[in-house]
């Protein structure tokens, strides 16, 4: 039987092979020692994805074990997640991202590169760096997809160092010199002009300490994605601290007309309301259909847009295609007592019914594809960051009644966010009900006192952030 | 309910509801092109008799399906291999057969069908080594010793 496998057309092979487990022990790989011609059948799924950690550069280069299955290779992680080097130097770290991107022009089907950047090192060679790395992999004419943990695009995120460039540049090898340059590349340098941004990209996803300028240089300036700006269906922003430069309002120059999928996840000490990050997502990304943004700070009652009279969310208005939302739960302020962080102001979650305003608001203002919105906040008590609790509302138009809104139950998780990857880690359901609720309620119906948590294993995974 | 008439390779003809025959995306296409039913047999010449009823024979049982939900994201691994009791028995049949219906499902557009023949064939591999795998469909082993170990050396860097 297995010989009429081998006179199928390619993807109906592909089409069987994607329901087999991939690595060294899994049926592609049993699969691939049947027999040379199923050797040469399964090789392009089994090595469809390799990693490359530090010290297995030369297995793929040349004349190496695997330099034969380069031609396969579509995704490509490079792990270079901090820690990994210990006591190596920064000319040894250098050197290794050299030889671990030197080959990438024999790697024609490249369409993912991931690359986890361990960004303690060499912060004082890293605008040479930068510009180095973005020439190879703008060679890459297949590349959908980039994906830089502990990226940072923008200059006040590379702290002065110590050493300076040159000092560094004497400690490296000869071919690392000729990777870096011997002039020192300053950020004013780090424009279209001078850098090969990659072109046609589909999907982004950067996590790191990001900043967004709204300054009119944007396209050009410090923002890799400019170049894809065409493209680009899905971003993925995720890091320590998120800041705008510039006041709310200030001109948007950039737009992404076919982004539909956007998360963006703040964790560190930036608080909703002040840096209007959605606000710019909004109206950079005018097209949004899925929208994911979610903050983390010290404090919850900052995590989410303060009600101060005016409509919370209204820079959502400006994504006109919105379906799926997840955002942070709103909060009010009114005077009470004295508070440690608020003064004597109290902050409470938004109810049931001033959740249903916001979207009745929204709807009215004409998100008119509005079909799902979440709201997401901490416990209040105890007061950890990664206990998150949910109520999702499910909007339904009638053709007399106007807008049908359908809540679920509030649902209680733990995410460990991943820092560096970008991803929850774990994530438990603490207090989880299915379907839809009657009546009233008050949108803090559930118990936050920890002995009456009951932690069992989830079976849903949420994916990235 | 209007029929149509389906010609197989070996020029057997075949008489079948519209909506049945419409289960393939090829003949779908075919009659609205069309525009009318056609009184004149449509020729499918890839099929031989036997494979053709047995395709129609899922088309029938699977004639009130509702569409297949939008790909997600078709590039994502690790699908499940479950498959319905019906179409489990459904797929019992000779190796030849089942390579035959599969191949069919493909030209024809039937893509629930072409699915339930892949995962047919992945359950086959699943689990297996490679002496198991050559044991059950009768595969000569052309490597060298020396061969094996090397492939088992660059399998290692096979990431899940």
């Amino acid at each position: 039987m297995l010989s009429l496998l081998l006179a199928c057309p390619a993807e109906i092979c592909q089409e069987i092979f994607s329901y087999l487990d991939g690595g060294k022990n899994g049926d592609l790989a049993q699969l691939s020692r049947v027999s040379k011609d199923f050797r040469e059948l399964v090789l392009p799924t089994l090595f469809r994805y390799i990693k490359l950690r530090p010290g297995h550069e030369l297995v793929f280069g040349d004349g190496g074990p695997l330099s034969s299955v380069r031609p396969y290779v579509r995704h490509f992680f490079l792990d270079r997640s901090a820690g990994e080097y210990g006591d190596e130097t920064n000319a040894g770290h250098v050197e290794s991202i050299r030889r671990s991107t030197e080959h990438f022009d024999l790697y024609p089907s490249i369409t993912h590169i991931d690359v986890s950047w361990g960004f303690m090192v060499a912060w004082n060679a890293r605008n040479n760096l930068y510009k180095a790395l973005w020439a190879r992999i703008s060679t890459l004419s297949n590349l959908k997809s980039l994906r830089l943990v502990g990226y940072s695009p923008s200059p006040n995120w590379r702290p002065g160092y110590t050493r300076d460039y040159n000092s560094l540049y004497r400690c490296c090898t000869s071919k690392s010199k000729d990777f870096l340059g011997k002039e020192f590349i300053d950020d004013a340098e780090l424009t279209n002009e001078h850098i090969s941004y990659p072109r046609h990209l589909q999907e982004v996803h950067f996590s790191a300490f990001l900043e967004l300028p709204w300054n009119s240089n944007i396209s050009s300036r410090y923002f890799v994605i400019g170049n894809s700006a065409e493209t680009l269906k899905k971003i993925v922003f995720s890091g320590q601290h998120l800041r705008l430069i510039g006041q709310r309002g200030g001109p948007i120059t950039l737009i992404f007309p076919n982004v539909v999928e956007l998360c963006i996840g703040i964790w560190g000490g930036s608080r909703y309301s002040e840096l209007h990050a959605l606000a710019w997502f909004a109206k950079s990304c005018p097209n949004v259909q899925k929208l994911l943004f979610r903050t983390l700070h010290s404090t919850w009652s900052f995590e989410g847009p303060l009600d101060n009279g005016d409509l919370v969310y209204d820079e959502l208005i400006s994504m006109r295609k919105l379906k799926e939302v997840i955002v942070p739960w709103p909060v009010k302020f009114s005077l009470g007592d004295a508070h440690l962080y608020l003064g004597i102001k109290t902050a409470t979650r938004y109810k049931r019914r001033e959740l249903a305003g916001v979207i009745r608001c929204l709807a009215r203002a004409g998100l008119n594809d509005l079909e799902k919105v979440t709201f997401e906040r901490r416990l209040r008590w105890p007061v950890d960051e990664y206990k998150k609790i949910t109520k999702t509302c499910k909007i339904t138009r009638g053709t007399e009644t106007g807008l049908k809104l359908s809540w679920t139950k509030l649902h209680q998780s733990i995410l460990r966010p991943d820092l560096f990857r970008c991803r929850e880690g774990e994530v438990r359901v603490v207090a989880s009900t299915n379907g839809e609720e009657n009546g009233a309620d008050s949108g803090d119906d559930i118990d936050e006192n920890p002995a009456n948590i009951r932690f069992y294993e989830p079976d849903i995974d949420t994916g990235n952030i | 309910m209007s029929q149509i008439i389906l010609l197989s390779s070996d020029n057997v003809e075949m008489k079948v509801d519209k909506e049945v025959a419409e289960r393939s995306i090829l003949i779908k296409n075919m009659l609205e092109d069309v525009g009318e039913t056609p009184d004149q047999a449509i020729p499918i010449p890839n099929v031989n008799e036997g494979v053709l009823r047995k395709v129609i024979e899922w088309c029938e049982h699977h004639r009130n399906d509702p569409p297949p939900p939008a790909d997600e994201d078709s590039d994502s691994r690790k699908k499940s291999t479950d498959i319905e009791e019906w179409d489990q028995k459904f797929m019992q049949v000779d190796q030849e057969m089942l390579f035959e219906i599969i191949l069919a499902a493909n030209y024809l557009d039937i893509k629930p069908l072409l699915d339930v023949g892949c995962k047919t064939v992945a359950n086959m591999i699943k689990g297996k080594s490679p002496e198991e795998i050559r044991k059950t469909f009768n595969i000569q082993n052309d490597f060298t010793p020396e061969e094996e170990d090397q492939i088992r050396r660059e399998n290692e860097w096979a990431e899940e």
